[in-house]
């Protein structure tokens, strides 16, 4: 029962629990004797301060409440609303036989009735409605908790009680619908001065008051603008004219339409006109004049048609270009999605082409007659346009006909000289088309070399761009291998200036604490400790000079793109064989290979 | 009052919808011939197979301000030969009294097949008319021959 609302932009809103609010009221309409302090705050009374200003007039901002005054009082009776659907029998009150507002339960013996019924049935009798059972108001009645009846009564589809509005919405939501959307709720006059109401469509800040006086300018009854028009159409007096052509009494409203298309006395043209027919008489005259058969008919039949021949063109021809467009991106760009591996933009298009072109002959061996309606072209989707189209043809060859055998005379309205040609007429490629099936079948097959063209000119591309991929990643392979080279190399130097600089450190230590000759021995310990592992800090060094070779060799081409420790690896095989050569050939003494190696490093970095 | 609208709004529509066969029940039309909710014409037929039968009984049904929580007024006009039905023409029934079998519950429909079943079946508990009454106490032939009597003037169309 959410459908008891705070109105809008007051203290309430979205503060009262609804459910609250409605037992409340419900329990005030039952008049059970227990004290009702929940909805004791006033709803709104913002509506007299909000209206100050008629500029700040917002009359979807007014809640009928407001206007009112009577904040418990429900706005909309419930129930003498109109439902939309049929209403389950177990949904309608007993008393009311309307579906349950705040529906209230008997504990004695279960009986729902809506509160105000219930209420009103126990002014007189406190017994039950149903089984005459006696009733104890403040004990036995209970407000109906059953979630599944209150949805259901929530969900009944429930028009708008408001005479002119055909909203129709679920019954929890009428109320808000009523309070605050509704365009035919009475709402205070926009002019603070004006204490009428006025529906809030017509409550336009710009409309001003609409409850001046004025007299019926038919009637000379004195009544608001407010009411003019409802004036008008009900009780004026003067609602009644008279037809100046053929003295008949209409409506008033109703008078120029009568002129315009029911008075027989009115003169008027002959329908044909636009065909080129003269005729001008009053209507009477004319009508018999277009039974008996305007000699502008066929004419006007025809141009019917050839107007509707030209649309559908059009239509075509615009539909024509939007593909011819399409095909020309495709030319151009088409190696735009040379991504994947097929154009599947085509592949795709391809074969209903080829079944429309069946379809299109297909068509074209039965021949359609002539037809005088034209189907809905608007409407159509694709596969049926070609249906019309062949149709159309087909017609349009027939009024061809018509025009030329049937009345020659007729021909030059037929084909105006500004007309644009219909297309199979125009010279195309190889020069005039016989007949529109020609012309079609011509167009498919050039549309189909087109296509097969650009089909060809995608794999062609295809190949050209998965080559040039290749090379590409071939060349950059290269590069991040040489990269990692020579991030190796640094990182060599790097662990090799370490170890140098920790011993240079190790021997300031030992030089600090013993004599020259100590530190001879241990100049001598430290290199024959390097040279007995075979070096270690020469095996850096020689590292570092057979890397740099090998990185030359790696930009050289190997194309693979080896990873920096396998690089290292193989440098490392390398540095092996070029330590042996050097220990084998010039045999360096260690000591001074390692000072060899700390004179003539560096500037090789 | 609104309760009372609302409710004969909806037993109009009921009504309409859905009403046993040969009955009629519709609400009066006011002098400005608008619809009077609170006044229905109504037809009772008399029910097949019956003494009663062949005729069409006709009855102004009144709707006080306080319906439904008090009791439609039924009355036959012209009065009936009945034992339940006052010279005036107002029907003596148990669920047309406020204090008796009344409900709020009870519909149109309800109202008008309880008066056709009375007809047939009156109750000697509570007479309201001598006239019927004795007769159909002491002369039963009679009390008949008279019933037929009004089927007759009151022969449905």
């Amino acid at each position: 029962m959410s459908s008891e609302m705070p109105p809008p932009n007051t203290p309430e809103e979205g503060v009262a629990a609804t459910n609250l609010s409605s037992r409340a009221e419900a329990r005030r309409i039952i008049g059970s004797g227990v004290p009702s302090t929940i909805y004791d705050s006033p709803a709104s009374s913002a509506g007299g301060s909000r209206r100050s200003s008629l500029a700040d007039f917002d009359p979807y901002q007014i809640p009928l409440r407001a206007h009112t005054q009577h904040q418990t009082e429900p706005t909309i009776d419930f129930q003498a609303l109109d439902y939309a659907q049929q209403v389950d029998e177990a949904l309608l009150c007993p008393i009311c036989h309307t579906p349950f507002y705040l529906p209230m339960t008997t504990k004695t013996c279960g009986h729902t009735f809506c509160a105000s019924c219930l209420d009103r049935a126990l002014e007189t009798q406190h017994v039950c409605p149903i089984d005459r059972r006696p009733l104890d108001i403040a004990r036995d009645i209970t407000q109906t908790q059953t979630r599944v009846i209150l949805d259901q009564l929530d969900r009944l589809k429930a028009k708008c009680p408001n005479t002119g509005c055909d909203h129709v919405c679920s019954r929890e939501l009428l109320r808000s619908h009523v309070e605050r959307y509704c365009e035919y709720t009475q709402v205070p006059c926009p002019d603070p001065q004006c204490d009428e109401t006025i529906y809030r469509k017509d409550a336009r800040p710009e409309n001003g008051c609409l409850h001046q006086v004025t007299l019926c300018p038919y009637c000379e009854t004195a009544l608001t603008f407010n009411d003019l028009e409802r004036h008008y159409d009900q009780e004026c007096t003067g609602q009644e004219a008279e037809c100046p052509y053929c003295d008949t009494i209409v409506v008033r409203h109703r008078l120029p339409k009568h002129i315009a298309t029911d008075c027989q006395e009115v003169e008027t043209h002959c329908k044909f006109q636009s065909a080129g027919c003269k005729q001008f008489a009053r209507r009477k005259n004319i009508q018999e004049h277009q039974k008996d058969g305007c000699v502008y008919e066929a004419i006007a039949k025809l141009m019917q048609a050839r107007e509707e021949d030209q649309r559908i063109i059009t239509e075509l021809k615009g539909r024509l270009d939007a593909l011819d467009g399409r095909t020309r991106h495709l030319e151009r760009y088409g190696g735009g999605n040379r991504e994947s591996r097929e154009p599947s933009a085509f592949t795709r298009a391809a074969p209903p082409t080829q079944g429309l072109t069946a379809h299109a002959l297909n068509n074209l061996n039965q021949m359609h007659q002539a037809t005088t309606a034209y189907p809905d072209v608007a409407e159509a989707n694709e596969n049926i346009m070609l249906d019309e189209l062949f149709e159309t043809f087909d017609q349009g060859n027939i009024h061809h006909y018509e025009s030329s055998y049937g009345s020659p005379q007729v021909a030059p309205v037929m084909m105006p000289p500004d007309a644009p040609p219909v297309p199979w007429a125009q010279p195309n490629g190889g020069g005039q088309w016989e007949s529109a099936e020609d012309y079609m079948l011509a167009q498919f097959e050039a549309m189909e070399a087109k296509i097969e063209d650009l089909r060809k000119m995608m794999v062609e591309l295809d190949g050209r761009h998965t080559m040039r991929l290749v090379n590409d990643t071939m060349r950059m392979n290269e590069q991040i291998a040489e990269l990692g080279s020579k991030v190796g190399v640094l990182g060599m130097h790097t662990t090799w200036l370490m170890s140098m600089q920790r011993q240079s450190r190790g021997q300031q230590t030992a030089a600090g604490g013993s004599t020259p000759g100590n530190a001879r021995s241990n100049i001598s310990g430290t290199g024959g400790g390097g040279g007995g592992g075979s070096g270690n800090g020469g095996s850096a060094g020689n590292n570092d000079e057979s890397r740099g070779r090998t990185n030359t060799a790696a930009a050289g081409g190997s194309g693979s793109s080896r990873t920096a420790t396998q690089q290292g690896n193989r440098n490392g095989g390398d540095g092996d064989g070029a330590r042996g050569r050097y220990l084998n050939t010039s045999e360096v003494p260690p000591v001074r290979r390692s000072s060899v190696a700390r004179g003539e490093n560096p500037p090789r970095l | 009052m609104a309760l009372c609208q609302n409710r004969l709004q909806e037993e109009r529509k009921q009504w309409r919808k859905d009403h046993p066969f040969g009955f009629y029940a519709r609400p009066q039309k006011n002098q400005q011939g608008v619809l009077d909710l609170k006044i229905w014409e109504c037809g009772i037929p008399g029910k097949e197979k019956t003494i009663w039968e062949g005729g069409l009984f006709k009855l102004v049904v009144t709707f006080p301000d306080e319906y439904p929580t008090k009791p439609p007024k039924c009355k036959f006009v012209p009065p009936l030969f009945h034992p339940n039905v006052y010279p005036s023409g107002t029907v003596c029934l148990s669920i047309l009294n406020e204090e008796e079998a009344w409900k709020p519950a009870i519909t149109m429909k309800q109202i008008l097949l309880g008066i056709q079943d009375l007809l047939n079946d009156p109750n000697p508990e509570s007479p309201a008319q001598a006239e019927a009454y004795n007769l159909f106490k002491k002369d039963r032939v009679e009390y008949e021959r008279r019933i037929k009597r009004v089927v007759r003037e009151n022969a449905a169309p």
